[in-house]
């Protein structure tokens, strides 16, 4: 695969994705986050405030 | 391949394992906060299945530095988030989404693609294979949630941002000359594009999918470009083909 032809498959099959289903969430004050998975960190939070981004391959 | 070429190859699978178990924790945060934000079920629900996918991607890392016969390194335990801390919480939450799935993990899809191509060994391919279809999945989180977030908020702060996503990502070796051992052609029979190669990939993954991507949403993207240009002009142009 080009690396062109990612602009079609990940920028226009991910906005089909966002724009194409019903918003199904929202904070409801209730602590319910929805029944989600989620992997928590046992090493905390670390924000350092100054920009930057995750590594990739 | 030579001694430095072998060892960078481990040095990169390590590396990758670190990726794989701190995106998991990553995406378990976006997943919960998506939900928060309102953000559309499929989104969540993707952003969800990624935190697990990176969870047993950062197992295939380990076979792989196993039969190299390479230490594997400790998962990573700290959920790393990249935020201007003044930014509003919308803007905090757009922010990871994008720095993760727009940049991060749109880049890492262009690597998976020239590594499938090049890929001999059936275990290799195997595995890269599987991972390039879970991360095209991992990188339209962020395209979808732009998609949604722009009817809601205003994204022009992401606009000057988007420099420092993309040196976030690209790590602080990149765009500097190659170290002994790491831009041997052998290493893509290792799952390693060599690093004049991936200067070239991610300076053409900004230029034909992030920045028209952002365009797409409305994002003015001329500091990127200016980025972009940056990091050629500090590249010798053999290498880039240029």
């Amino acid at each position: 695969m080009k690396i062109k032809k990612l602009f079609q498959v990940l920028v226009l099959g991910g906005t089909t994705l966002g724009l194409g289903v019903a918003a199904c969430g929202g904070d409801n004050g209730t602590g319910n986050t929805g029944g989600q998975q989620q992997t928590l960190p046992d090493g905390g939070t670390i924000n350092p405030g100054g920009g930057g981004g995750p590594p990739g391959w | 391949m030579v001694d430095a070429a072998h060892r960078h190859a481990d040095r990169v699978w390590a590396a990758r394992h670190g990726v794989e178990t701190g995106a998991a924790l990553r995406f378990g945060s976006l997943s919960r906060r998506m939900w928060e934000a309102g953000a559309p079920e499929a989104l969540i629900e993707l952003a969800a299945r990624a935190s697990r996918d990176e969870t047993r991607h950062a197992g295939r890392c380990e076979e792989i530095l196993r039969a190299r016969q390479a230490p594997v390194p400790p998962p990573e335990t700290r959920l790393l988030e990249y935020a201007p801390l003044e930014l509003t919480p919308a803007e905090r939450l757009t922010y990871e989404v994008v720095a993760q799935s727009c940049i991060s993990e749109t880049e890492s899809m262009a690597t998976l693609v020239t590594l499938l191509d090049e890929a001999r060994d059936e275990q290799l391919k195997s595995v890269i294979h599987e991972l390039a279809r879970d991360e095209v999945n991992h990188a339209r989180i962020g395209w979808g949630y732009l998609a949604w977030a722009r009817q809601r908020m205003e994204l022009a702060f992401l606009a000057p941002l988007l420099p420092l996503m993309a040196a976030g990502s690209a790590g602080p070796d990149l765009f500097r000359p190659a170290p002994p051992g790491t831009d041997d052609p052998a290493l893509l029979r290792s799952g390693v594009v060599p690093h004049s190669e991936r200067q070239r990939i991610y300076l053409e993954t900004l230029e034909s999918v992030v920045i028209p991507g952002m365009a797409e949403h409305g994002v003015e993207t001329g500091a990127l470009r200016a980025w972009v240009d940056r990091q050629r002009a500090a590249c010798q142009p053999a290498a880039l083909g240029a």
